[in-house]
């Protein structure tokens, strides 16, 4: 008798070493993170800073922060699960913003979105199929 | 060994995420008081504060539903962050510290940093 197994069963927890285009496309993200929490620090583009507009930009400005730190916890770590669901973290803010922009008009423009975004989306099922044992290269004798 | 974090652990981060994650995304995430969003600079970093709580919240349920006390400790060290940050940031709209404008973001920063802590001692314990 065959026995069930999930589609979603890991079949390879952990790497030595994350393809080199996530690593690269991970590590510009968390530079762009942490760079960017300094201009939103600074100013939020189109807001002054004082008073009520300072404390969102202090706020924002922690936010991204926050998340280039788990982000690069995640490159760091070598569990493709983690990794892969942080790139979902990553997806959900990269489609809020993208959403953000074209409601608000401001921003980077649409097209630099759906590029991140494709990254993104890339890496996130890319990462899938090596924890789901479909990349003979990161299959474990 | 795999190490397993304790599901009391696990149910507070999730339910922390959840609650997070949700608010965020019927847009009761931005409470700044004194900013109006009928303007766009405002109404961008309204969405761009939404989307970034959104995500973190998510992480947060994952983290949980893994059970992956490394991936709770980092997103606890992000959220006890956070707060403390928030609160920096709102001493311009509350000069003086009362007990009504401390205990809403040290409460929660106490729960994150008390969690962080017993998630880094069962990794190094093992």
């Amino acid at each position: 008798m065959s026995e069930n197994k999930s589609r979603f069963a890991t079949i390879v927890p952990t790497v030595e070493k994350f393809p080199l285009w996530i690593l690269i496309a991970g590590w510009f993200l968390v530079f762009a993170n942490v760079s960017g929490s300094f201009s939103f620090a600074a100013s939020i583009p189109g807001l002054g800073t004082i008073g009520a507009d300072q404390q969102a930009a202090l706020m924002l400005a922690a936010r991204q922060v926050g998340q280039g730190f788990i982000l690069g916890y995640g490159l760091l770590q070598k569990n493709v699960r983690t990794l892969q669901f942080l790139w979902a973290m990553c997806i959900i803010r990269e489609s809020i913003d993208f959403a953000a922009r074209l409601i608000s008009g401001q921003g980077f423009s649409p097209i630099m979105f759906i590029v991140t975004l494709a990254v993104e989306v890339a890496a996130f099922i890319y990462l899938g199929a090596i924890a789901s044992g479909h990349v003979a290269k990161y299959k474990k004798a | 060994m795999k190490i397993i974090a304790p599901l009391w652990a696990r149910i507070i981060v999730g339910l922390m995420g959840l609650a997070l994650a949700v608010s965020s995304l019927i847009g009761g995430g931005f409470t700044t008081p004194g900013l109006s969003t009928d303007t766009s600079a405002p109404l961008n970093a309204g969405y761009i504060y939404n989307s970034r709580n959104a995500s973190l919240g998510v992480a947060m349920l994952i983290a949980a539903g893994f059970g992956a006390p490394e991936a709770i400790a980092a997103t606890m060290i992000a959220r006890f962050m956070l707060e403390i940050t928030d609160r920096v940031a709102m001493s311009p709209l509350y000069p003086t510290i009362t007990a009504g404008n401390l205990l809403p973001p040290l409460i929660p920063a106490l729960i994150e940093l008390s969690i962080a802590i017993f998630m880094l001692r069962l990794i190094f314990k093992k």
